[in-house]
């Protein structure tokens, strides 16, 4: 039986969920040491439960401060009308989540939504939008005024992103359902391109508390193809001068700067300002031996250990 | 392989734009952003802001947001048309207390406790926010919350 939406005592917190005490240590994750001062402590923050974290609809405000009654909530301090929750919180389960008041998202994948500082009437695009909460955000800083397109290469996920969509009252997005880097629309169409990428989601590893298997090389090789294809397709769709937001949730510069690299002179990395409050490396030049472009610097990653976020990696580019 | 055609402007706007009106007392200004779409052999109709446009060569799964399943004057208004645009509705509309509200969310019919004037579908809400779609029959409101909205 469901659970429903307006049972606020809903916060069990007997009922933690124990296969989340970890018991192996990510070691794995120690091919980035040459990236880091303290790796002990990066791998050590890599299995910390990771807190959920809400935040408001402006196109829907919260009505009241019941929810706040409900459970612990902590304001992100590099981001408005933002908190963390307990890890065993489910505000999916709340009123207020589904009359579209607020949306649950990882806070480091909050940094690409917001950075890609969408505007009112633009036309963007979501390359990879499921499940849909960066594209909210998009839709939000546009006040659902403008197009919006929101592509998804998975049948399967578009429902979770017509959901997200719809219960946070957006009518600025279409949604396409096309392999982003091959999606048909004209050269030069649109002002601003969120691509986030798929990846080997190293820096989710939080959520699983440190229990995800080491990635696979071969699998590493492959997606950094589909990567480069993606961003490739971002550029092309992209207007001269316009932006175009790169993220991943991994740490791999292969992934990461190795890719920006092989865009070659079509744009520029820009500085990335990051929120006040808000922790990050710059993006690096050098892993392993491979050297990347030397604007990749203006990039950022958000490590666990410094941000106190998941992994995650963003890159701004201006279209030559 | 899809099958449905890619969407087009609904061609019978003043009718739609009369239809909210008289049933449901939206003032045609409250879509004066919006424009309605509709696809070929479907029955629904969808409103998206007036900047969407399709672009030839790229198929649509989904322009905007459902206003209606079946074509006006048939049917109800979708839980996700009357969560954005219901606080304008002034007709065709019930106005719920909170515990009242908590019922109807949990998709459980609530007492209206007399029997309203306007039967038949409506518009839910409480005094500053839509709740979503409901049905009117008698002195009883059944909530027409769909199931897959109530997540655990």
């Amino acid at each position: 039986m469901p659970t429903s939406p307006t049972s606020l005592n809903s916060e069990n917190h007997s009922q933690i969920d124990h296969r989340h005490t970890p018991d192996a240590v990510p070691d794995h994750l120690r091919r980035y040491a040459e990236l880091l001062e303290d790796c002990d402590a990066f791998v050590q923050a890599a299995m910390k439960p990771l807190p959920r974290v809400i935040w408001e609809n402006p196109l829907r405000p919260l009505e009241d401060e019941a929810l706040f009654a409900r459970t612990e909530a902590e304001p992100v301090s590099w981001r408005a009308r933002t908190w963390r929750l307990p890890t065993e919180s489910k505000p999916g389960a709340w009123p207020e989540f589904f009359l579209g008041s607020i949306h649950c998202q990882e806070e480091a994948a909050l940094l690409a939504g917001d950075l890609l500082s969408a505007l009112p009437g633009e036309k963007i695009l979501d390359l990879c939008a499921a499940p849909g909460g960066k594209t909210a955000q998009i839709a939000v800083a546009m006040q659902d005024k403008g197009m919006l397109v929101a592509n998804e290469k998975t049948l399967g996920r578009l429902p979770s992103l017509r959901r997200t969509l719809d219960r946070l009252g957006v009518t600025c997005a279409e949604v396409t359902w096309a392999d982003g880097a091959r999606l048909r629309y004209p050269a030069a169409f649109f002002d601003r391109v969120l691509a986030d990428v798929p990846c080997t989601c190293e820096g989710t590893s939080r959520k699983a508390m440190g229990r995800r298997e080491p990635t696979d090389e071969g699998y590493r090789a492959s997606v950094v193809q589909t990567q480069r294809a993606l961003l490739r397709a971002a550029i092309r769709m992209c207007k001269p001068g316009g932006v175009i937001l790169y993220s991943t949730c991994t740490y791999a510069p292969e992934e990461n700067e190795g890719v920006l690299t092989a865009m070659g002179d079509t744009v520029v990395v820009e500085k990335v300002d990051l929120p006040q409050g808000l922790k990050a490396s710059p993006g690096v030049t050098s892993f392993q031996g491979r050297v990347f472009r030397q604007d990749a610097v203006n990039a950022v990653r958000l490590w666990p250990h410094i941000s106190d976020t998941g992994g995650f990696f963003v890159a701004k580019l201006r279209r030559l | 392989m899809r099958s449905y055609a890619a969407f087009e402007p609904f061609p019978e706007t003043a009718f739609l734009l009369e239809w909210l009106e008289r049933r449901y007392g939206f003032n045609p200004d409250v879509f004066s952003d919006h424009r309605f779409w509709y696809r070929p052999g479907s029955p629904a109709v969808w409103v998206a802001n007036k900047d969407c446009e399709p672009v030839e060569g790229v198929l649509l799964e989904s322009m905007g947001m459902m206003v209606t399943r079946q074509e006006p004057p048939r049917g109800m208004l979708c839980n996700v048309f009357v969560h954005r645009f219901g606080l304008s509705a002034t007709k065709h509309v019930v106005t719920l207390s909170k515990d009242q509200a908590s019922l109807f969310l949990d998709r459980r019919d609530v007492d209206l406790g007399q029997v309203p004037e306007e039967q038949g579908f409506c518009v839910v809400r409480t005094a500053t926010r839509p709740l979503g779609t409901g049905k009117v029959e008698g002195s009883l409101l059944h909530s027409h919350i769909p199931n897959s909205w109530i997540q655990g």
